[in-house]
């Protein structure tokens, strides 16, 4: 008996951990839908045209890749595209889309929804 | 009965042989017997460096050609690298060209079309951007098998397919990849030595 109850719980773990939600997922969605048809899927940009996310320094200043993702860019230095505006995502779909550039390309910090809604309220026009 | 089974043999392996002419492609058109293939119409266009370019110069070379431009906020940036992945793979190869077709003339100018390239970091006598007239280009495009128009409600206002053509050295069709899947890219780059060995 206490066998078998040891194996439900294993079962019970090994389900628990198997269905935990991929916390980047929906971040990772955002990406894919708005990010990558510029900047590809595995981030790595287009030459000097559109810049490589991996590694890339905004990820050292959080407040300065919020707002270029909300503004966008204009009259980047030796650079022949600007970047658009992505006013229209929410701050919930900025935080998670933060969140997964900095997992996936930068240096894995996490930022918290209070976080990202002060980053962008600090966005000037 | 050896002896045929022994031939059968042969006969059958010879048929499954892999074609190694690349096929002209488009339709065809019969005239005073001789059979018309497909080509492109011709063309004159300004490249990056201001210099007026036609498809007579292109003769000498077969050529890889995409249309595109440059504020693209939808599919040719991944068309591009697609085409990155061509040029690497011929940029010494001198028999080959790249051509891109900008289909909006109006912001794309010789100057920002060079721009674009040397941020490519790119052999700019290697891979042309030409730029021309607007309504021409779109019809060109057709002659590429290539969908390409203005509309205000598509992504940067203009829509186009992502397709990367390969032409030969008598404008003719020989072969193509859908830019925006990069899985078709290394049949297009086979095909390429393909049409290489064509040459005389």
């Amino acid at each position: 008996m206490s066998n078998l109850r040891s194996l439900f719980f294993i079962i019970f773990i090994v389900f628990a951990i198997g269905c935990e939600p991929n916390p980047f997922a929906k971040g990772a969605l955002v990406y894919k839908n708005m990010c990558a048809s510029c900047h590809m899927d595995d981030g790595s940009g287009l030459g000097g045209n559109i810049p490589s996310l991996n590694n890339n320094l905004l990820y050292k200043d959080m407040e300065l890749l919020t707002c270029t993702i909300v503004k966008g860019r204009v009259n980047l230095e030796n650079r022949s595209l600007a970047m658009p505006a992505f006013d229209q995502l929410t701050d919930i779909e900025l935080a998670n889309l933060i969140n997964f550039l900095s997992h996936q390309f930068g240096d894995d910090k996490q930022y918290l929804l209070n976080d990202v809604s002060k980053f962008k309220s600090g966005c000037t026009e | 009965m050896k002896y045929f089974t022994l031939i059968g043999l042969i006969i059958f392996l010879a048929s499954c042989k892999e074609d190694k002419t690349l096929p002209i492609l488009g339709n065809t058109a019969q005239e005073d017997g001789k059979t018309i293939y497909h080509h492109v119409r011709d063309w004159s266009y300004l490249r990056q460096d201001s210099v007026v370019v036609t498809n007579d110069s292109l003769k000498p070379y077969i050529y890889i050609t995409d249309f595109f431009f440059t504020s693209c906020p939808s599919i040719c940036p991944k068309v591009t690298k697609e085409m990155l992945k061509v040029y690497d793979a011929y940029k010494n190869d001198d028999r080959v060209k790249l051509v891109s077709f900008t289909i909006d003339p109006k912001r794309d100018t010789p100057e920002k079309l060079k721009t674009y390239a040397a941020n490519l970091q790119v052999d700019q006598s290697k891979w042309w951007f030409l730029q021309g007239e607007k309504d021409f280009t779109y019809e060109l495009a057709s002659d590429y098998f290539i969908v390409a128009f203005e509309d205000a409600e598509s992504p940067g206002g203009f829509d186009h397919s992502g397709k990367i053509i390969l032409v030969d050295q008598k404008g003719q069709i020989r072969s193509f990849s859908e830019g925006t899947d990069p899985e078709t890219t290394p049949k297009l780059i086979a095909d390429i030595q393909k049409l290489l060995d064509e040459q005389p």
